[in-house]
């Protein structure tokens, strides 16, 4: 079965982006949220095998909102996908359970590694 | 026919013949006070509502005449009567008070609206009637006034306009 | 070297790594194409020339306005004018194999360009620097420069702007934009010292 993904990013733009690399690699978009709020309800609702997460969101931001989907499922997998490539952000997302951080704009050859990475059970 | 740039702060009167002009005004107010008997006309370009907490001493803090609404529509009239208005017959029109971002909370503060607000309150506390408004949206406008005519023209890009 | 003197000089070199980032960042998202840079001007801007940042006050542009938070706080403006923006969201459409609504792509765009500026600044002192959501509009540039002026917590009578531009080859000619870094008078100071640490130790 195709691994599912959860794609959170407030851009339409970037979740169409994000799905469309996905799902030509033969991963299975299903869900989409355009908040931090949203995202936690969606995760828990569709109980998905992998995250990608936006941080710079309106209402719930995507570090914020890791960290409380990782409270309550240790196990959940997410990957970090945001612009914000600084040090000591990076370095909170990763300490607080991140399985990777991938800096927009990304090649799409990063994303796709980064989501077999995780699902064959590695981690950066 | 004489074009005085009415830039953000400023306070610029003329009388007789000639056109106050705002340039690009977003949040801030455009207002114009006139007296249609003797032929005198003066705008503020008001950025900010208030001077402080109702603290006038606020505006020591600047150096520009019409920087808070409070304050400018006092400084505005004080400046047309100097020009030979009279106090009895003086009226007024503005434009401005935009909100150009829109925001995913809605609890972004809309300084546009407060600028609106702040002006009308001021207006209505010194007995001057509003002959004509065109405020908020979410575009600039270039505002125009002129003497002899009065008539206030704006302008939005996009072709939209307006004439009050 | 005088005070203001350095001053300038250190917010100089913060527009210019800030925009080689922003930039960097920017060709990557348009199949490499080359970005061209201006070295960046910094300004102190008094309030009643703030309309004329960008130039002519009525020019109409597509403009995102990010307040950001951090060691740094201010306001960045990331703006193209009229007859670039179409060509940007086709190159940026292209680059992802997506067609989508034209403030959505924006959108993205900025947050991509203005968060790079804001990576650069924070690699310069350590700190991490929030960006907001882009806010967008589409009108005159004056107007969009005053108003985010207005939304700024310290007003006063002055602003200081560091300028830069870019621009990229459409068609047979250059087609620019700009970013302007708005930053807050109470952290510049904290922000200079903080360069002051980690490069000049
Ligand atoms: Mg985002």
């Amino acid at each position: 079965m195709a691994t599912s993904v959860l794609v959170v990013d407030d851009t339409a733009f970037m979740r169409l982006t994000l799905k469309n690399l996905l799902t030509k690699n033969g991963f299975s978009v299903v869900g989409e949220a355009e908040n931090g709020e949203d995202a936690v309800q969606k995760y828990f609702e569709l109980k998905p095998d992998v995250v990608t997460m936006d941080i710079t969101m309106p209402k719930m931001d995507g570090i914020v909102a890791l960290k409380s989907i990782l409270q309550r499922d240790p196990s959940a997998k997410i990957i970090v996908c945001s612009a914000m490539g600084q040090k000591p952000l990076v370095i909170e997302a990763l300490a607080s359970g991140a399985k990777d951080f991938i800096v927009k704009p990304f090649q799409p050859d990063r994303v796709v590694e980064a989501l077999n990475k995780v699902m064959s059970g590695g981690s950066a | 026919m004489i074009e005085e740039i009415v830039r953000t702060g400023e306070i610029k009167v003329i009388s007789r013949e000639g056109c106050l002009t705002a340039l690009g005004v977003g949040s801030c107010v455009a207002l114009v006070l006139y007296d249609p008997g003797r032929l005198v006309a003066g705008m503020a370009h008001i950025f900010l509502p208030f001077s402080g907490n109702g603290h006038k001493s606020a505006m020591a803090s600047s150096f520009l005449p019409a920087k808070f609404a409070d304050t400018a529509v006092e400084a505005l009239h004080a400046a047309i009567l100097k020009c030979g208005a009279s106090t009895g017959g003086i009226l007024a029109k503005m434009a401005g008070g935009a909100n150009l971002f829109d925001s995913f909370q809605g609890q972004a503060l809309d300084v546009g609206k407060l600028n609106g607000e702040a002006v009308k309150k001021a207006l209505s506390e010194m007995g001057i009637p509003v002959t004509g408004a065109t405020l908020g949206g979410n575009f600039g406008r270039t505002v125009r006034f002129y003497l002899p005519s009065m008539r206030m023209k704006i302008v939005c890009g996009f072709s939209r306009e307006a004439s009050i | 070297m005088e005070a203001r003197e350095w001053q300038l000089d250190v917010l100089k070199e913060a527009g210019t790594v800030g925009i080689g980032n922003a930039a960097k960042a920017l060709s990557s998202m348009l199949c490499d194409r080359m970005v061209y840079v201006s070295v960046p001007s910094v300004r102190f801007v008094p309030l009643s020339e703030a309309a004329w940042i960008w130039g002519d006050p009525e020019a109409i542009i597509l403009a995102a306005y990010v307040p950001f938070t951090g060691g740094l706080s201010g306001s960045a403006v990331f703006g193209l004018p009229e007859d670039a923006v179409r060509t940007f969201m086709r190159f940026m459409s292209l680059a992802a194999e997506v067609e989508c609504e034209m403030y959505s792509i924006f959108t993205e765009m900025a947050n991509i360009v203005v968060t790079s500026y804001l990576n650069a600044l924070s690699s310069m002192t350590g700190w991490v620097l929030r960006p907001s959501v882009p806010r967008v509009a589409e009108t005159m540039a004056g107007a969009v420069i005053e108003s985010v002026l207005a939304l700024m917590e310290h007003t006063n009578d002055s602003a200081t702007v560091i300028d830069t531009t870019f621009s990229l080859e459409g068609g047979h000619r250059l087609l620019g934009g700009r970013l302007i870094l708005v930053p807050d008078k109470m952290s510049l100071c904290g922000f200079l010292q903080a360069v002051e640490a980690t490069y000049c130790r």
